[in-house]
């Protein structure tokens, strides 16, 4: 989303790519361009595909996997609603992230109802963001 | 002679995947006697073995298997725990 900011991409001609700018020339050789891509987490051209739904997400599973289903699931949600990610859903996350102080233990699907609960209350006069917040993570199972 | 096999796994780009691979293997007479007893303590209870830094993002973690009479026997522990040996082992490689 800073990367996005930086160039002011909107959500569509954002490129979603996560590690683009390290990958070597042995690793573009063989058709890796990303280490993870969010619009696509499972992707061919990611050298680490992650899964894309949270069904697939095992216990104990490597962080650097198992985020595959909700940076899907904020991608989507930023293209379904539209304009610049860091302007309206970006800004959904981030409260989501920092106004309920520090909880490492949350699991996936309580801080998915969060992010429904903020979009409703935050942007009360627009329901086309928790609808689009909701769609994202319908997208992968939650 | 016993050989070790070492992977690492983890860290931010994800070691261990279908990919991105990190490998070695060294003999345990190799080892210096404590890299040998070190070995033996992480097999004894690998469950034992706390990270450095609990919930670290980022870090790395060593998949060791040994044979013995028993059959096979892997375990996965910290970096932090690892013998400098071990964990110098390994080279990363794309597969």
């Amino acid at each position: 989303m800073f990367r996005q900011w930086e160039k002011q991409q909107d959500v569509t001609s954002a490129d979603w790519l996560i590690g683009y700018d390290i990958m070597g020339p042995t690793a573009k050789a063989r058709g890796f361009t990303c280490l993870r891509d969010m619009a696509n987490p499972a992707a061919q051209h990611c050298l680490a595909p992650q899964p894309t739904q949270y069904s697939q997400i095992t216990p104990g599973m490597d962080p650097h996997y198992s985020s595959g289903p909700p940076n899907l699931a904020f991608c989507t949600a930023c293209k379904t609603f539209g304009g610049r990610s860091w302007e309206t859903i970006g800004q959904v996350w981030y409260h989501a992230l920092t106004a309920f102080g520090p909880t490492p233990n949350m699991e996936m699907k309580p801080f998915a109802d969060r992010t429904r609960q903020v979009a409703h209350t935050m942007f009360s006069g627009n329901p086309a963001v928790a609808a689009a917040v909701d769609q994202g993570w319908k997208h992968v199972g939650l | 002679m016993e050989r070790l096999q070492i992977e690492r796994i983890g860290g931010i780009a994800g070691f261990g995947g279908p990919h991105l691979k990190s490998r070695g293997e060294v003999g345990l007479s190799d080892l210096s006697p404590a890299d040998r007893q070190a070995v033996e303590s992480l097999f004894a209870d690998p469950q034992q073995v706390m990270p450095a830094q609990p919930g670290e993002a980022d870090a790395f973690r060593y998949r060791i298997t040994r044979q013995t009479a028993a059959g096979t026997q892997t375990i996965e522990v910290p970096g932090n725990a690892v013998p400098a040996a071990l964990r110098d082992s390994v080279r990363d490689v794309l597969e």
